[in-house]
């Protein structure tokens, strides 16, 4: 009876943990690039020795029209390559600008990553005409002529891919290699949206909810046979 | 204790109200000449390897709980906004100096302190000095300045601006020129329809309209603002429903707390 008491006070504290996984996933409905963290699973065996599961839902997310030039999406499979001070990261938000030093750069100022290395996309002067196009290849053109191409990288394990800070995954973990041109279109002027569903992630709030409240349950039954197997060697 | 989720979500409502600004700002300027309209980024916070560390006992059939971690995100940031620079529609206004950029591309405006600004809004006036300015007051560059001989102004799709003089005769007085950036998304914004070149934009590209990706230049339209009122209502609802589904696991958590306090009944 003590075992079932400590078995569902687990219960209760992974449903809490899970609540906050969901609640990440709500605040971030309209994050771009970010990919639904669905709720872990704990697998137990007999003894009661738990192992977690943990999944990412990598399902496409919409594609939203923004009409600038330097964000970009992909739709299918892969990921754009981001050279960060922690190493490199994978990521699926395309919201990029230009640094200071004429490179290609996320909203953290990483470096996007070429073929080539980092993609350098030079300081324009008033005179030259370029302007930038990418091809559904990732080929970038400054006024026709290919400078690089984006390094689209397909992750060799991505349940396993560790979040870092942003939408971002840690590529260190899991390693990459470069996708093949038929799993994915990079589409320039959209960005592509948050794929979190609220509806799914309002039904998984209920469920936990309830199965907390059945733990919750169970403890105080437990914990009332307990208390009258106390009374039983009272006179 | 479960604060982390009662965090996330209050990340999470707050990003919803600042989604509500951009789109009400958005939607007051429905009817502002070249307006662009602009659209809240967001940003998740980073993810914390937390242990589940699961109660543990001696008891019979109780120990070996995991040391696995998890990793929970910690909710949301707003990072910029960033402005949608689709093309607006153009309404005929029949006014000679009202030129509205069909196609990528700004007027150049320079400023009283030197500095240039960019703008999509093409209402020009002219001023007591004969000068082609925007309805702020703000000069065109490369000026343009019209004589008291002109009778009207012809203005092409290549920016040429001819002066039609009393009598009949006319002259070319010069070309209006356009400016593109790599990346228009990141100018900034500086009211009176104005936006100004900053790092994330790159540096302005001068050309003339009609070449090169320019856009062209239309005398007597005016590009209307490229907000859609459906859209953002629907936006509207959706950061509405969104805040409240977030207010939802709030709830949701507080229950939760509350149940872990009545576990105890005696």
């Amino acid at each position: 009876m003590v075992k079932g008491i400590y078995l569902a006070a687990r219960g209760m504290q992974a449903r809490m943990k899970n609540i906050e996984v969901v609640a990440n996933n709500l605040a971030n409905l309209n994050t771009t690039g970010f990919k639904e963290e669905m709720p872990f699973t704990m697998v137990m065996n007999q003894y009661g020795k738990v192992a977690l599961q943990q999944n990412t839902d990598f399902e496409q997310g919409n594609l939203m029209q923004t009409s600038n030039p330097l964000d970009l999406a992909i739709s299918g499979n892969g990921y754009f390559v981001v050279q960060t001070d922690n190493g490199t990261e994978l990521t699926r938000d395309g919201n990029f600008k230009i640094s200071n030093e004429g490179y290609l750069v996320d909203e953290n100022g990483n470096k996007v990553m070429g073929t080539n290395g980092a993609i350098y996309l030079d300081k324009l002067s008033p005179d030259q005409k370029k302007f930038v196009t990418i091809s559904t290849s990732g080929e970038v053109k400054m006024g026709g002529n290919i400078i690089d191409n984006l390094l689209i990288a397909k992750m060799n394990d991505p349940e396993e891919a560790p979040r870092t800070t942003g939408v971002n995954f840690s590529a260190d973990g899991v390693g990459y290699q470069a996708a093949s041109l038929s799993d994915y279109t990079v589409k320039q002027g959209y960005l592509e949206e948050s794929n979190v569903n609220p509806i799914k992630e309002m039904e998984n709030m209920i469920q936990l909810n309830n199965e907390y409240d059945s733990a919750h349950r169970i403890i105080n039954y437990l914990d009332k046979s307990l208390d009258e197997a106390n009374q039983i060697g009272k006179v | 204790m479960p604060t982390r989720a009662l965090r996330t979500a209050a990340s999470g409502m707050y990003a919803q109200e600042l989604n509500i600004e951009v789109i009400s700002n958005n939607i007051a300027n429905i009817n502002t000449t070249g307006y662009k309209k602009n659209r809240a980024e967001f940003q998740d916070l980073m993810y914390q390897q937390v242990n589940v560390s699961p109660v543990d006992s001696s008891a019979t059939g109780v120990s070996g709980a995991t040391t696995d971690t998890l990793q929970i995100g910690n909710g949301v940031q707003p990072t910029s906004t960033e402005k949608i620079f689709t093309q607006g529609d153009l309404t005929a206004t029949n006014n000679q100096l009202d030129c509205a950029i069909q196609g990528d591309g700004f007027f150049q405006i320079k400023k009283s302190d030197g500095t240039y600004a960019y703008t999509r809004d093409g209402s020009f006036k002219v001023d007591a000095d004969g000068r082609l300015v925007t309805s702020s007051g703000y000069i065109l560059d490369p000026g343009l300045t019209l004589d008291s001989n002109a009778l009207s102004v012809s203005i092409a799709k290549d920016g040429t601006v001819t002066v039609n003089q009393v009598g009949g005769s006319s002259y070319v007085l010069g070309n209006i020129q356009l400016a593109r950036f790599m990346n228009p998304g990141g100018l900034k914004s500086l009211g009176d329809n104005l936006y100004a070149q900053t790092d994330a934009s790159g540096t302005p590209i001068i050309g003339t309209p009609g070449q090169d990706g320019f856009g062209e230049i239309n005398q007597g339209y005016l590009e209307s603002s490229n907000v859609d009122i459906v859209q953002e209502m629907i936006a509207m609802i959706a950061a509405q429903r969104a805040y409240e589904i977030n207010s939802k696991t709030v709830q949701t958590v507080e229950n939760m707390m509350q149940m872990a306090n009545n576990l105890k009944t005696s």
